[in-house]
Order: structure tokens, then sequence, then C-alpha cells
């Protein structure tokens, strides 16, 4: 009885420092930092209104001041709608993602990781095509043209881009012999000639920018848009959504870029690992470890938003096509030569 | 290793075949498809050069398992591959001319024709569960599409439908059969599933997979009261589809079903339940018979006839499959499946002549082939008449045709197997067959006693030619010197299932 | 306590977690945002115009074909995985070192094969 608690209440701990106060907090701190960014790329001054009497912080309040507006808004419903769907795709946008941190582990050991389940990627990888469902129930049951034609691309483009992901994982998983998040760092921390970190940016370039790009992707986040391209059907799948709900699918895309953050940083950044530091214990060192991969992760965060403001948006069949035709032959090829080098290097 | 590759060397060809027709048919971008059906036609008959090749080849150990026991290629096996390949080539044969004329001149028809054929090598092959499933799903998925490979035409639509939910349901099953074979065993070898079931009494699970795996090939056999697909799909599939169908897939789920019940589940394994189950398929063996023979009684067209002619054949081969599974674990069950195979060859050889004839009065995308379309024909195309006559009287199993000595040949073995329990089922085969010639001989009728009745286009061509006459030799080859083919059958089967039955015992 | 799922005890509690917060919020939000008024409110938005017909109407075949290379591709990735992470245990038997990198061109090739093919069709052409 004594375990069951202590297992309960040590995850519980966990879940509210991680998915509560990273996750929940970040998130919550990227709705305001996209608008500034945006702001500051294209040379204006973003979000500077929300206030309490003369305390601004620069706008910082306004991602305290959306979510109460929000909540107030009507929870709007099209006539003929399908009801239960209706409710049930903001869930399936939002939960998702944020299961994922649940095998992310952000130290050394188990007491970082939410859940040290082994399946680590392949979890991920599941619920990463569950995701797909919030976006196309969603349209579907809004019964909107522009919602269907959203829906329609998002899965399209979605699962297209899931090929991707999960063929450039292979080489990955090749070269370090694990499935699981954690034990991928581990072997991460090896330096190879001396001086290189065996990261997988290092050895698996390629896999690196193709996994980049098509997580961009599949969070449907420019320059993949074109499923809610504002332009040509106005907001794609989540159009008729209002309110609280339509917050959620906000929500649902912000973790949906932490955790593309974290899986990157801990697949191809080393994560926690500290380049040329063996990994030894110690408060300090580990407390250092932790650091360098929330560090590691907001540099991808970045990196998202850098893309999302500067490319401009991809016509459709763009989309598809570099998908199919580059991306899918270029993973496949990736996949040969890494085999065919881990055979040519066999003792290393 | 190299050893294992080398033994399955015709599945290999086949595989690329496919592979290659496939991708010169989208890089060639030449309309005009007949070539690739002359490739795949020249591919067949590599494959059936390497057959013999490795048939003389004794320092391959050919009758030992291969790929850690996934499948076996002896001799027997081999000569089965021998027959489907012989069947992917008379397939080929009558599709490069029949196609064109369809307006479906489509590159694919080889490849899936390839992949198809492939497929069931695979299943007569497998050893193993996995690989049984492997094969039985690489031939499906090819025929669910073929079976629809007129798309224009709603009864080709209508017979892949019918045929792909089905064929999926029946999969299903039997993908539930391995798996309650594997809950009460824990093993998805054949051998090793005997084993472990050798001397103990049956398990629900047990009697279950049984109940299963029965109605699995019978939905693939087409045995009544599983057989509603058989009818529409023969009729709505074109022609050579219908000959692989009828031919091919009848082949390989025979010999898989045959390996099913003599290695994995033998009278040994089943125990108390054997009584039950030699009840069930006694019934299902009558059952199919009589009801095919009778319901293609009344029909008119040469294709739906030929569908319920399929169903009581399924009756006649499934005393055979009895008759195995009688045996098992005993020396003689290698001349059972040897007679199984001659059967199965000969009634491949019948089939694909009366289909290649079909294919002959397909002239621009005709759909139904009634008994009036066949009237006068020995006027107009003395050949095709001709052929047709031959395959009719071999299925009704006159001599001196091959149908004949196929017939004899199981019967004969069926009751060597057990003089007790066989008797009766063959005295009603044999009233069947009976019954089943007067069906066959109004075909004759028609095709040479009556006059054309209205204008039918024949579609003209060397390669279906070919076919027929060879098919027409064959048959005759079969029926006048029979001897030298069932004893090479027997001699190829013996060793490969006293093998298996020896790593079977406990 | 069974040690083999112990793992997915946090999950569960993270999902559970995870929907109710969502729940939560929404029931808020429907209880105190203000209700619809009137049918026209509610209509699905078409930049103004009355909408004519369902919305559930037929798409383009191409989004089914997609669907069934997603199938096709997805399924071989993960069908790679168990080999990919065996990958270099493979290797370090050098009977079977060979073996292992000439199955990979097959299952890879055989991908390659479907990939060209769909593409030679123009199943991946959008214009």
């Amino acid at each position: 009885m004594g375990s069951t608690l202590h297992l309960v209440g040590f995850a519980l701990l966990k879940i509210t420092l991680i998915l509560l106060v990273f996750v929940m907090g970040v998130a919550t701190v990227l709705t305001w930092l996209e608008r500034k960014y945006s702001a500051f790329m294209q040379d204006r001054i973003g979000p500077n209104r929300a206030n309490i009497g003369k305390l601004r912080l620069g706008g910082l309040l306004h991602m305290i001041a959306d979510p109460i507006k929000m909540i107030f808004k009507e929870d709007f419903t099209p006539s003929e709608a399908s009801p239960w769907l209706y409710r049930l795709a903001p869930f399936l946008a939002v939960v998702p993602p944020m299961v994922i941190f649940a095998v992310i582990p952000f130290g050394p050991g188990d007491a970082f990781v939410i859940s040290n389940a082994g399946i680590g990627m392949l979890f991920i990888l599941a619920l990463s095509s569950l995701g797909v469902y919030g976006a196309v129930i969603g349209a579907w049951a809004s019964n909107n043209k522009y919602s269907l034609l959203g829906g329609l691309r998002t899965s399209a483009q979605m699962i297209s881009y899931e090929v991707t992901i999960g063929l450039n994982l292979v080489g990955v998983f090749m070269i370090y012999e694990s499935i699981s998040l954690q034990g991928i760092i581990v072997e991460q921390g090896d330096v190879l000639f001396g001086f290189l970190p065996a990261w997988g940016i290092v050895l698996q370039p390629v896999a690196f920018i193709l996994f980049l790009f098509a997580s961009v992707a599949e969070s449907k986040r420019a320059p993949f848009d074109a499923p809610e391209g504002d332009s040509e059907i106005v907001a794609g799948y989540h159009l008729e959504y209002s309110s609280m709900k339509f917050a959620l699918f906000a929500l649902g895309e912000f973790i949906e870029v932490v955790g593309i953050a974290c899986i990157g940083a801990c697949v191809f950044l080393g994560g926690w690992q500290i380049p040329w530091v063996q990994h030894t214990g110690g408060i300090l060192l580990t407390a250092a470890e932790v650091g360098i991969f929330i560090a590691k992760v907001f540099f991808l965060i970045w990196l998202q938003m850098a893309i999302r403001w500067t490319a401009p948006r991809f016509r459709y069949d763009q989309v598809m096509r570099l998908g199919w035709k580059y991306m899918l032959p270029i993973s496949l090829a990736n996949i040969l030569l890494t085999g065919v080098v881990l055979y040519l290097v066999k003792g290393a | 290793m190299l050893n294992d590759l080398l033994t399955v060397l015709p599945l290999t060809i086949v595989a690329l075949l496919g592979c290659f027709v496939l991708l010169l048919d989208v890089l060639s971008g030449q309309t005009d498809r007949r070539y690739l059906g002359r490739i795949t036609a020249a591919g067949f008959a590599l494959a059936l050069g390497s057959v013999y090749l490795l048939w003389g080849k004794t320092s391959l150990q050919l009758e030992s398992p291969i790929f850690g026991g996934i499948m076996v290629l002896g001799r027997f096996e081999l000569l089965a591959c021998a027959v489907l390949l012989l069947i992917g080539l008379f397939v080929t044969l009558m599709s490069i001319d029949w196609a064109p004329e369809q307006g479906v001149s489509i590159g694919e028809l080889y490849a899936l024709v390839c992949f198809a054929v492939l497929g069931m090598m695979l299943l007569v092959t497998a050893t193993h569960m996995i690989s049984l499933f492997l094969g039985l799903e690489v031939m499906s998925v090819a025929i669910y599409v073929l079976a629809a490979f007129k798309r224009n035409s709603p009864y080709a639509a209508e017979a892949g439908m019918k045929y792909f939910v089905l064929g999926a349901f029946g999969t299903g099953l039997l993908l539930y059969g391995m798996a309650y074979a594997y809950g009460a065993t824990g093993k998805l070898a054949f051998a090793d599933v005997a084993q472990a079931l050798a001397g103990k009494e049956p398990t629900g699970y047990v009697k279950l997979a049984v109940l299963m795996l029965v109605a699995a090939f019978g939905f693939k056999l087409a045995l009544v009261p599983f057989h509603m697909w058989t009818p529409d799909v023969y009729e709505g599939a074109p022609a050579p589809v219908t000959a692989l169908m009828a031919a091919g897939v009848k082949t390989a789920a025979v010999i898989a079903a045959g390996r099913v019940f003599v290695t994995a589940l033998p009278p040994s394994a089943l125990g108390s339940l054997e009584p039950t189950v030699f009840k069930i398929l006694g019934v299902l063996a009558v059952i199919t018979m009589t009801a095919g023979n009778l319901m293609a009684l009344p029909q008119r067209n040469l294709k739906r006839m030929l569908a319920y002619s399929a169903v009581a054949h399924a009756g006649y081969l499934l005393i055979g499959l009895m008759a195995a599974h009688h045996v098992a674990g005993q020396p003689q069950v290698g001349d059972v499946m040897g007679a199984l195979l001659v059967y199965l060859f000969v009634y491949a050889l019948a089939n694909l002549a009366a289909f290649a004839v079909v294919s002959l009065l397909g002239g621009q995308s005709q759909e139904d082939v009634s008994l009036d379309h066949l009237s006068g024909l020995s006027g107009r195309h003395p050949l095709g008449a001709a052929v047709l006559a031959l395959a009719m009287l071999s299925l009704a199993g006159v001599p001196p045709t091959a149908g004949f000595f196929g017939k004899l040949t199981l019967f004969k073995e069926a009751l060597r197997a057990d003089e007790g329990k066989f008797p009766w089922l063959v005295v009603l085969a044999v009233l069947n067959s009976v019954v089943s010639v007067f069906y066959y001989l109004r075909v004759l009728v028609h095709t040479y006693f009556r006059d054309a009745l209205r204008p039918v286009l024949l579609v003209r061509g060397t390669a279906l030619t070919l076919a027929l006459g060879l098919l027409a030799f064959l048959t005759l080859q079969v029926g006048l010197f029979p001897s030298r083919w069932f004893e090479a059958t027997a001699q190829a089967a013996r060793p490969a299932t006293t093998q298996v039955s020896t790593s079977a015992a406990p | 306590m069974g040690a083999h799922y112990v793992p997915y005890v946090p999950i569960a509690i993270l999902l559970l977690l995870a929907c109710g917060m969502m729940a939560a919020i929404l029931v808020i939000n429907s209880l105190i945002g203000p209700k619809p008024r009137s049918v026209l409110h509610n209509a699905p938005f078409e930049c103004g115009v009355e909408p004519i017909g369902s919305a559930r109407s037929r798409y383009s075949v191409n989004f089914y074909l997609v669907g069934i290379f997603f199938i096709v591709f997805d399924i071989e990735a993960v069908f790679l995985y168990p080999w990919a992470v065996l990958y270099r245990s493979f290797l370090a038997d050098p009977s079977f070192a060979f073996a292992a990198v000439a199955e990979m061109f097959v299952f890879v090739g055989i991908l390659v094969v479907g990939l060209v093919y769909v593409w030679k069709r123009g199943a991946l052409d959008w214009t």
C-alpha cells in the first residue's frame, strides 16, 4: 500500500513540475513571445496594451489577459454540427501532445522523467499519430466547408510528414540501439575522435534537418500552414471554434512546439549531456545538466519561431511534393547510408 | 543461409519479375503493353527452368526446413510450385491478347499475376503460421485487385468487392484460428504445434482453433456453406483472373490446408476431438459436392457453371484432404498428398482450358458467356471448340482425359487410407460425378451440335492459340500416359511428408 | 504490485489529469460565457452568405490515395524499428553481418519499388 502511495505521489509531483510548471508555463509564455518575436522580425511593436494600472511589462500581461478574455466568450456551436464530436476534437488536439511529456527525460536517471517505460519513441510516435484526429474530427464536426477543406489538408499533410519523421528516426535507432529516449541520450555521451560529441546532429545531420522540417509540418505552423491558410480557407479546421475551445487548439499547437523541441533536444542534441563533461552525478552537475537540457529546448523553440516568421507559406501541392518526392527518398537513402557506414566501421 | 537463398530461387525469380514488370510499365511509357505480357511469360518459363534445375540438385539439402523452419522446399513443394508457375504462365499467355480487347491494357495486370503466384508459392511451401499467413495475404490482396480489374464494369466491381469482403472475413477467421492455436500451444511452427498438442486432451482453445481453421479454409476453397461468393466473383472477374482463381488459389489453398491438417493438427494432436472433426469434414464434403453439382445443373452462363463446378470439385478434394489427415504420420500420407497434387494439376489444366476459351469469346469487352454464345463454335474456331470439349470431358472425369485419372487416383487413395470410413464418401462422390456429366456434356452439345445463334467476337492472337494448344496437349498427355506423372508426384511427396511426420512425433 | 505496469501508472495519471483539466476549462467556459441568441447566429461561417447544402460532401480522391500511401510507408517504417535497434548486434556477429546489410537493401528496395511506382503513376501529383 505504501509503495502504491509513494508511486502515485511521486508521479503527481513530477507531473506537476514538468507538465504544469514547465510545459504549460512555457506554452503560455509562448503565446506572448510568438507575437512579440514576429513583431520584432517585422519591425512592429507587437502586443503591449495589457496592463495593471501602470504596470505593462512590455505586454507580458497579455498571456494572462487572453485566457481571461476567452473564458468569458460565447461557447459557439454551429447549427447542424455533430455536438459530441465537436466537443471531443479540442481534447484530441491538446491531450496527446501533453501526454508525450510523460517519457521525456529532463535529466539523468529516473528522477527527471515521469515514466521510465522503455518504449520511449514508439509511445511518442503513437501519440503524435493521434494528433491528426483532433483536427480532422473538429473539421468534420463543424459542418463548415472551409473547415472540411482545412481538415482534409491537415490529415493529408500530417500523415505525409509522419512517414518522414518515422523513417528518419530509423537511422538514430540504428546508431544508438535503443528506442528509449533515456537510452538514446546516454549513448550520446560518447566522444568521437577525441573531440566530437556523439550527438544525433553530428552522426545523423540529414535526419536532424528532415526531422525538424517534418515536425514543423506536423504541427501545421508556417511555412506549412496551408491547412489553416487564413487567406484561402479562413482558418481551416478550427474556423468555427471560439472561446476556450479555440484556445485549446492554440494551446495544443504551442505544446506541440515545446514537445518537438524536447524530442529534438533528446534525440539529436544530446539531451541533458553536457559536451566533453562526463556524467558523474552530484547535485551541481545534475542541476547543470537539467539546465542545459532546458537551454537546448529553448534553442529549438527559437529555431521553430524563426522558421515560422521567416519563410512564406508553401502552396499545398508544394507541401505534398516536398514530403513525398524529396523528404521520403532522402530519408530512405539516409537509412541505407547509415547501414552501410555502420557495416564498414563495424568495430567502432 | 546461401543454401536457403538458392533453394527459394523460383520464388525470388517471380518476386523480381513482378517488381520488374511493375517498374517497366510505369517507366517505359509505351501504350501497347503486350510486350509486358511476353516478358512475364518468359519470366515464368525461367522460373520453371529454375525449378527443373533445383530438382536435379542433390547437393542442396532440399527436404530440410529453410529460414529457421518457416518454410520447406522439397521435391513435393517444387512440383507444387511448378504447377503454380504453369498456371501463371497460362494466365499470362491468355491475357496478352485478351487484355487489349477489353480496354484494360494496363501493365499492373502482369505484375499482380506475378505477386499472386508468388503468394501461392509461399503458401504451398509454408510450414509456419506466419509464413502461411504472409503467403495467403500476398496472394489474396493481389487477387482482390485483379478481380475488379475491369474498372468500368459494374460486374467486376461487384466481384472485387464481394471477394474482398468475404476474403478478408476468411482471413480474419484464419488469424483467429492461428491465434487460438498459439494460445493453446505457445508455438507457431506446424510441427511444434502438433508436438505440443500430442497426447493431451484438447482444450477449448484447440477446439476453437480447429473450428476457425476449417471455416477459414472453407472460405478459401469455396466449401458449402462458405461458397456464396463463388458464382458472382467467377462471373464478374475477367476470364484470365477467374482462371487464376479457379486453378491457382484452389491448388495453393488445398496444399496449405493439407499441410495444416497433416503436420499441425494430425489426428494424434486432436485426441478425442478427432471423430468430431472427421464428421464435420465429411458432412462438409458431402454437402459441398452435392450442392455444387445440383446448383451447376441449371446454369446457362458458362462462368457461373464453372463456379459451381469448382464448388463441387472442392468437395471431391476435401475427401482427399480428409484421407491425408486420416493417415497423417504414416508413410502412406505421401501417396495421398501426391494424389491430391495430381488431381489439382489436372483440375487446373481443365479450368485453364475452359477459361482460355472464355477469354477467346471475350472480344470487345463482352461480359456474359452463355451457352448460346458457344453455339457453333466448332465451325468458327475448331481449336477452341476442341479444347473446350477436352476440358469439359476432363472435368467430368471421362477417360482418356486427365480428369479421369485424377479422380481415379484420388478416390483410390481415399479408399486405401481407411477401408471402414471412406467408402460411403467415395460412392457419393462417384454418384455426384455422374450427375455432373450432364452439365459438362451440355456445353459440348452447344459447341458442336447447335448452329450459331448470335454473332460472337473472338479474340485472335498467337499467345492465346499457343496457350490453347499447350493446354490440349498437356490434358491429353496426362490422360494417355498417367503413370509417369503419378509416380513422380508420389515419389516426391513421400520423403517430404514422412520427414515432417518424424519431426512431429513426440 | 506487478513490476511490468509500474511505468504506465504515471502515464495514466497524466492522461487523466490532462483530460480533467481541459474538461474543467470547457465546463467553466460554457457556464460563464454568453448563450447563443438566434438561428442565423448559429449558421456556419461562409463569408456572410447563407450556406448552400451540407459541407459533408465528396472530396478529391487524392486524399484517399495519401491515406493508403501513409499506411504502406508508415507501417514499413514501424517494421524497421525492431530491426534498427538490433542492427549493430547483427553486425557484431561476423557470420550474419553481411546478411543483415543485404536484408536492409531488400527491404528498403521493395519500399523504393513501391515509391517509384506511385510516383511515376502520377499518384503524388497535386495539380
